[in-house]
């Protein structure tokens, strides 16, 4: 029964893409990996446009003092299970803005995250490497 | 109108203010506080200028605040400057023209801590709502 | 026919189980047409199967001000409406002697149940973008309605006034399909285009658009209720398809009329990949005045005989 859980769980991921100020870039990239020359549909990912329906949680930008509030609600919002990615360097640590007046912290002070994918911005080879390192870690592979 | 026209007519209104061509398409002009409201009346509504932005720097003379108001017909960008003492922080707010001012103050006023006297909303708009209204991160001797 | 037969007619075929099986399938090849009209390779078959299963192992999230009931009910009813139409469908068809005066008219009663239970769900959502899509939904319900209503009377005139479903097959047997016919073709073009706009599917889907209101109605389901979403939706797919087959192309009688229903799923699914969303006052314009006015001209072409 498990077994077809995560069976059904890793082979139609729906993806939200959460962006807490970021500068766009890898928002961008984020986008080039759901097109056509990547096509990430044949793996059933697929892109959802409400949290309520997602699985994976793509969070991009630095999270600031502004949207901590609404990060953490959001994450609330997500049915569990889910997984939380943190894409690009911002999320993850802060990059060039880790001694800015508005930082809130690294995103895992937060939320529970699942998996870094560095970068600034991460090629969409990468993004779906992490994405698989992810589905990998939930089969309990590696 | 071509620049030469514009320059004449806004010499011919304004002489006492110092209108200077900096280069062929970027002008500035020197405006005291008081009489602001009337040099953007008369760039937004009268010429036809387009508000583009504000810009709002901490120097050692003051704080200094630029209007940029883009002449779009030739491409011309004319700046009025407002030069605001440090220990006296306020100056009239452009609301009462178009609403088009009132995100670029609440911005100002909160990152530099200018007063505008007139603007309405003075909530947070960048930084989060708890932060307190003398947290100005954009001053010099901040932090 | 006994009771067991009809409890077999309608949980196994053509009712509940083969209809849902028909949706995921038809799901399936809407993907993988549209993948492939985007040089794209697409899902692999089982997907629509994976979405479903995966969606019953996630949680359930009731907000916290929706009214729990009619938030938890709205998609079974939907459901149950759907199921219902296609049965009514599937045993008119394989049994064209046995139906009821009516039963047209209680197929389009059943029909439109998803509409209207969608409409109560958004509203029960507490969430004013849900709120958005309803009202849209509901200006979209009253723009489509019309045309394809006249869409229907054409059909009903054409065959002399026959109100069963079973009775109109049996008239396209004998007199050749209503496709082929001035009225008709125009009747059907009529009803495709308020089909199109029932399902939700581009050019019409105004009310679920998922980049402006974040899926509109849909916004606040979660888990197993989302699942029973999407299946009543593509099982509305299905019904409808196979609703407009029945009509106007005289149904399913040899094995090689399903092909039929193909090719009425490919036409559906080119339009949505090759137009883009209208706003709602184009789509009200269009149902109101152009499909209302080939509506009109498919009437009286059948009143004259065309």
């Amino acid at each position: 029964m498990d077994r077809i859980k995560q069976n059904a769980f890793t082979k139609s991921l729906w993806v939200y893409h959460l962006a807490c100020s970021p500068c766009n870039n890898c928002d961008i990239e984020i986008l080039d990996a759901l097109t056509p020359r990547f096509d990430v549909e044949r793996f059933g990912i697929q892109l959802v446009g409400s949290p309520r329906h997602a699985d994976v949680l793509l969070v991009t930008g630095m999270v600031n003092k502004k949207v901590l509030d609404r990060l953490i609600r959001t994450y609330a919002e997500t049915p569990k299970p889910c997984l939380v990615v943190a894409v690009g360097s911002c999320a993850i640590s802060g990059n060039m803005f880790a001694d800015s007046y508005n930082f809130a912290g690294p995103l895992d002070k937060h939320i529970p995250v699942d998996v870094y994918i560095e970068g600034c911005p991460p090629k969409p080879e990468a993004i779906i490497l992490g994405i698989v390192k992810g589905i990998k870690k939930i089969r309990g592979e590696e | 109108m071509k620049s030469k026209e514009l320059e004449k007519i806004i010499k011919k209104k304004f002489p006492d203010l110092n209108l200077v061509l900096y280069r062929k398409r970027r002008w500035y002009m020197d405006v005291p506080r008081e009489r602001l409201r009337e040099v953007a009346d008369f760039l937004f509504n009268e010429i036809g200028c387009r508000f583009s932005t504000a810009s709002g720097v901490d120097t050692p003379r003051g704080f200094e605040i630029l209007y940029h108001f883009s002449y779009d017909e030739i491409g011309l960008v004319v700046s009025p400057r407002v030069l605001i003492p440090k220990d006296d922080p306020w100056t009239f707010s452009l609301t009462p023209i178009a609403p088009c001012f009132e995100w670029i103050e609440r911005e100002i006023h909160e990152l530099l801590g200018i007063d505008f006297e007139g603007l309405r909303c003075k909530e947070h708009l960048l930084l989060a709502e708890e932060i307190p209204f003398d947290y100005n991160p954009l001053r010099r001797d901040h932090g | 026919m006994n009771f067991g037969m009809h409890i077999f007619y309608f949980v196994v075929f053509p009712g509940f189980i083969f209809t849902f099986i028909m949706g995921l399938l038809f799901n399936w090849i809407d993907r993988k047409l549209s993948a492939r009209v985007q040089w794209r390779v697409g899902p692999p078959f089982f997907q629509p199967l994976w979405d479903f299963l995966k969606l019953l192992a996630k949680d359930t999230y009731v907000p916290e001000d929706a009214p729990k009931f009619i938030y938890l009910i709205s998609p079974l009813l939907a459901l149950s409406g759907v199921v219902i139409f296609t049965t009514l469908l599937g045993v008119s068809n394989m049994f064209p002697l046995e139906g009821f005066l009516g039963d047209l008219i209680v197929a389009l009663y059943f029909l439109s149940f998803f509409p209207v239970w969608l409409i109560i769900a958004g509203s029960s959502s507490s969430n004013p973008l849900s709120g958005v899509g309803v009202s849209r939904e509901m200006a979209l319900y009253f723009a489509y309605e019309l045309p394809f209503l006249l869409g229907i009377f054409t059909v009903i005139l054409k065959s002399g006034g026959e109100l069963r479903i079973g009775n109109l097959l049996l008239y396209q047997w004998k007199n050749g399909s209503f496709l082929y016919s001035w009225s008709g073709f125009l009747a059907f073009v009529v009803v495709l285009f308020s089909m199109q706009a029932k399902l939700g599917l581009v050019p019409f889907d105004i009310g679920e658009a998922e980049q402006e209101i974040m899926t509109g109605s849909y916004a606040e389901f979660s888990g197993p209720v989302l699942g029973v979403w999407r299946l009543a939706k593509f099982s509305l797919f299905y019904g409808v398809v196979l609703f407009i087959v029945m009509l106007f192309w005289s149904g399913i009688r040899y094995p090689w009329d399903v092909f039929k229903v193909l090719g009425i799923l490919v036409v559906m699914v080119l339009l949505r990949q090759t137009n883009p969303r209208l706003r709602i006052d184009q789509a009200l314009k269009f149902f109101w005045i152009w499909m209302l006015i080939l509506g009109i001209i498919a009437l009286l072409l059948a009143v004259r005989g065309y």
